[in-house]
């Protein structure tokens, strides 16, 4: 069976993390009140992102993250210097 | 979420928007505030009276309808506080015993989903939920195209999605076949 999806869908996280500008939240709270496909999902998903963002959860993460690589240089800037050498 | 029947009385189809009032309530206004509920038992008050009085003529879905009554009642509130209340302490609110005991289960299981999960899709939740960089800026950080860093983060929430839910539907049947 296919999963139900919504034109809005991919704005829940954003919303749920003040990322929206003004206009595309207002617009996402009017949607969500006559969407229960969107409003099931928004509900759910905010308990997950309250819970990833204050029970320190991912804060362990960020020992992980001390040793991320730093990004690579882009594409351009590593020819450039393969051809300085 | 609602059924717009000419039938049904207004209070029934209003009653059916409670949960989605109280998100839009509870995000304005921070869900620690005690005064959240009271909100929306006014938003959902108001929103009979207008129906009954036949301010609401179905122009719009009841849903907008609803919508605007709320984002109105919002605002006013934000304004009232924001003139009397500008220096008094908030006081404590008192959280449901259940309700706390049920978001302390929950956070476990989510702890032990981002535990098990693979450096690359930990770091991609921590950067992205907790540091709360946008997609781009975690793609930069990581050196990964955006669309992998949503990938990432839809993988990593599916699965705690599916913990949750698996979760929730075993502590269903237990409590049912306990009864």
């Amino acid at each position: 069976m296919k999963k139900k999806t919504c034109h809005y869908d991919h704005l829940i996280d954003e919303y749920l993390l003040d990322k929206l500008k003004p206009e595309d939240a207002e617009a996402f709270e009017e949607h969500y009140f006559i969407c229960p496909h969107c409003f099931a999902k928004l509900d759910q998903q905010s308990e997950i992102v309250k819970i990833l963002k204050k029970e320190g959860v991912l804060e362990s993460g960020g020992e992980a993250c001390e040793h991320v690589p730093p990004p690579r240089p882009s594409l351009w800037r590593r020819l450039l210097a393969k051809f300085r050498r | 979420m609602v059924k717009e029947g000419k039938s049904a009385p207004p209070e029934d189809a209003v009653l059916q928007y409670r949960a989605v009032i109280s998100f839009r309530v509870r995000k304005a206004l921070g869900s620690s505030n005690p005064d959240w509920e009271d909100v929306v038992n006014e938003i959902l008050t108001q929103a009979v009276a207008k129906i009954k009085s036949g301010e609401f003529r179905g122009d719009s879905s009841i849903g907008t309808f609803l919508y605007t009554i709320t984002s109105r009642r919002i605002i006013d509130y934000i304004r009232q506080k924001t003139r009397v209340l500008k220096h008094a302490p908030e006081p404590a609110p008192y959280p449901d015993p259940h309700d706390e005991m049920e978001h302390r289960e929950r956070a476990r299981q989510v702890e032990q989903v981002v535990n098990g999960l693979k450096p690359k899709f930990r770091d991609v939740l921590y950067l992205y939920y907790y540091k709360e960089l946008s997609r781009e800026e975690v793609a930069r950080a990581l050196d990964i195209s955006p669309r992998r860093v949503s990938e990432r983060v839809n993988y990593a929430l599916k699965l705690i999605q599916k913990a949750v839910r698996k979760e929730a539907s075993g502590v269903r049947s237990g409590a049912s076949s306990t009864d």
